[in-house]
């Protein structure tokens, strides 16, 4: 599916990251990120319960 | 014919078969079949022998120290391996050599295992097929020009090809079970935390799994009883007790209240003919054999994969990150432009992920409150050419395992026959946390009544 981020907007994202890509690898990651979109949505939805704790979840027990 | 593990060890322990003819017969496999598998990242002939050769010392002399005495094996190359080259068939690690063994590496050895040499996996259990790193990917024994499927790509093929009698695999999206499918052997990732992964190159950590794969159901069972086991260097490792994993193997399925997950092939993810056949032909047998067979409705396999894959890509990068700044060129392609999208995921992202994780197995539990063994497909049918494997497969389409990575439970892929060009096809049983050894009963019930572990790929000849 294609991104609904521009590609100007994503080698913003990537530059944010540090990480030395070429313009044509940024261009070909670009071409998918439209998957990470779909689950960014998914993750969301239903809205979370704003009191619903991450699977995991801090510990004072050591190990843990 | 090649033993399995079940039957090798019977003839050892009875002095019918020799651990020294036993790892020559398959290192004479690995010379027949290697130049077209690519399983082997490193063989270690020389080496197998002098075990091999000291396995059948201590043997005379005091009998097996157990079932996997004398057995040649091989470890996917993520597992750390004192004194060597642990690579995660990667670049990046090449000429690694750790100085420590993983705790299932030092396990599997106290409990006798020959050690054959490390076993081809995708880059860092994640980034393959790739043609651009230093060893080529490996090939699916049933036909070479197929996918083995990975990431324990290696363990697969060479189990299937009789190379070795097992090996380890991870599995942090159904890098155990894929395999194991493709390659028409058994696989099983047991339950988070029950085998440690202390030594073992990671993928990503609160995803990440350790277990055997073998030809046959006892032979994981045997495999998993050495590598299993609380292990303080492991955060993630479940004190609990050991099981007898073959204690209900032979007891019979009657009673065993089974769940079909059917919305699963018939709506989300349609799979092949044959691999939808062997799953109902599957649910015939049980009901026949005095199970009940009743259909479960579990959340949409997208709402996995999304979860899923958000916490995979997020801790993922979290490993590779250091490298990633300093030289991405180091990785291969594919794994290189996977790893970019864990960068690119917000702490936002990934927190509402664990959300969904805790949501999903409170759902996952809910559903199956009546059930001890959930049944689906293991992959959506046969191997596919391994030059037409689409680089982004994970993102377009969700997968059978990873649902069982998000939640931890153990899982195990079972042959269920053969389908277009001769190529396995499987099945995954899921059972609830920490009850393998149902798991282990009811495949094996399974699987001794159909044929399938009788033949082997026509290249072992």
């Amino acid at each position: 599916m294609p991104p609904e981020i521009t590609e100007t907007e994503f080698r913003a994202l990537v530059a944010r990251t540090g990480i030395p890509l070429s313009a044509a690898q940024i261009a070909a990651i670009h071409a998918v990120y439209g998957g990470i979109e779909a689950w960014q949505r998914s993750i969301r939805t239903p809205a979370p319960v704003p009191a619903d704790e991450p699977s995991t979840t801090f510990s004072t027990e050591p190990g843990r | 014919m090649i033993p399995s593990i079940t039957e090798a060890a019977a003839a050892i322990a009875a002095k019918r078969l020799s651990p020294v003819e036993l790892t020559e017969a398959c290192l004479a496999r690995t010379a027949k079949c290697e130049p077209q598998l690519n399983a082997f990242i490193l063989l270690d002939a020389e080496g197998a022998r002098a075990q091999a050769k000291a396995a059948e010392a201590r043997i005379m002399a005091a009998g097996p120290r157990g079932p996997l005495d004398g057995i040649p094996f091989a470890h996917k190359d993520i597992y750390g391996t004192k004194g060597m080259a642990t690579t995660a068939h990667s670049k990046v690690l090449q000429g690694h050599i750790p100085t420590e063994d993983a705790t299932t590496v030092r396990k599997l050895a106290e409990a006798g295992i020959v050690m054959l040499g490390k076993l081809a996996t995708h880059e860092f259990a994640f980034g393959g097929p790739s043609f651009d790193l230093p060893w080529p990917p490996a090939r699916n024994p049933w036909n070479p020009k197929h996918f083995p499927a990975g990431s324990s790509s290696g363990t697969g093929a060479a189990v299937a090809a009789g190379m070795i009698l097992g090996g380890t695999g991870s599995d942090t999206g159904g890098s155990i079970r894929g395999p194991a499918a493709l390659c028409g052997i058994t696989g099983i990732k047991p339950t988070y935390g029950r085998c440690s992964r202390a030594g073992v190159l990671p993928l990503a950590q609160s995803l990440d799994h350790t277990g055997p794969m073998a030809w046959t159901v006892e032979d994981c069972a045997i495999l998993l009883q050495a590598m299993a086991g609380h292990d303080p260097a492991d955060p993630a490792s479940a004190n609990r007790p050991v099981p007898d994993f073959r204690g209900q193997i032979g007891k019979g399925v009657k009673g065993l209240r089974i769940g079909l997950v059917a919305d699963w092939h018939d709506r989300d993810l349609p799979v092949s003919a044959a691999t939808k056949a062997g799953l109902l032909a599957a649910m015939d047998f049980f009901r026949k054999e005095g199970a009940e067979v009743t259909e479960v409705k579990l959340p949409p396999m997208a709402d996995y994969a999304a979860c899923g894959w958000v916490i995979l890509l997020a801790e993922a990068y979290a490993v590779h990150e250091h490298w990633m700044r300093r030289d991405p060129s180091l990785y291969g392609e594919l794994l290189r432009n996977r790893l970019v999208l864990g960068a690119l995921l917000t702490a936002a992202d990934i927190l509402q992920a664990q959300r969904k994780r805790r949501a999903l197995i409170a759902a996952t539990h809910a559903a199956t409150a009546g059930v001890d063994i959930l049944f689906t497909a293991s992959a959506t049918g046969e191997a596919p050419l391994i030059d037409a494997v689409p680089p982004w497969l994970f993102l377009d389409k969700p997968n059978y395992t990873m649902p069982f990575n998000v939640t931890g439970w153990p899982a195990i892929t079972v042959c269920t026959g053969f389908g277009e060009g001769g190529l396995p096809v499987a099945m995954q049983m899921i059972a609830k946390p920490f009850e393998e050894p149902a798991l282990f009963g009811a495949a094996h019930a399974y699987e001794a009544a159909h044929s399938w572990r009788a033949k082997r790929p026509a290249m072992v000849g």
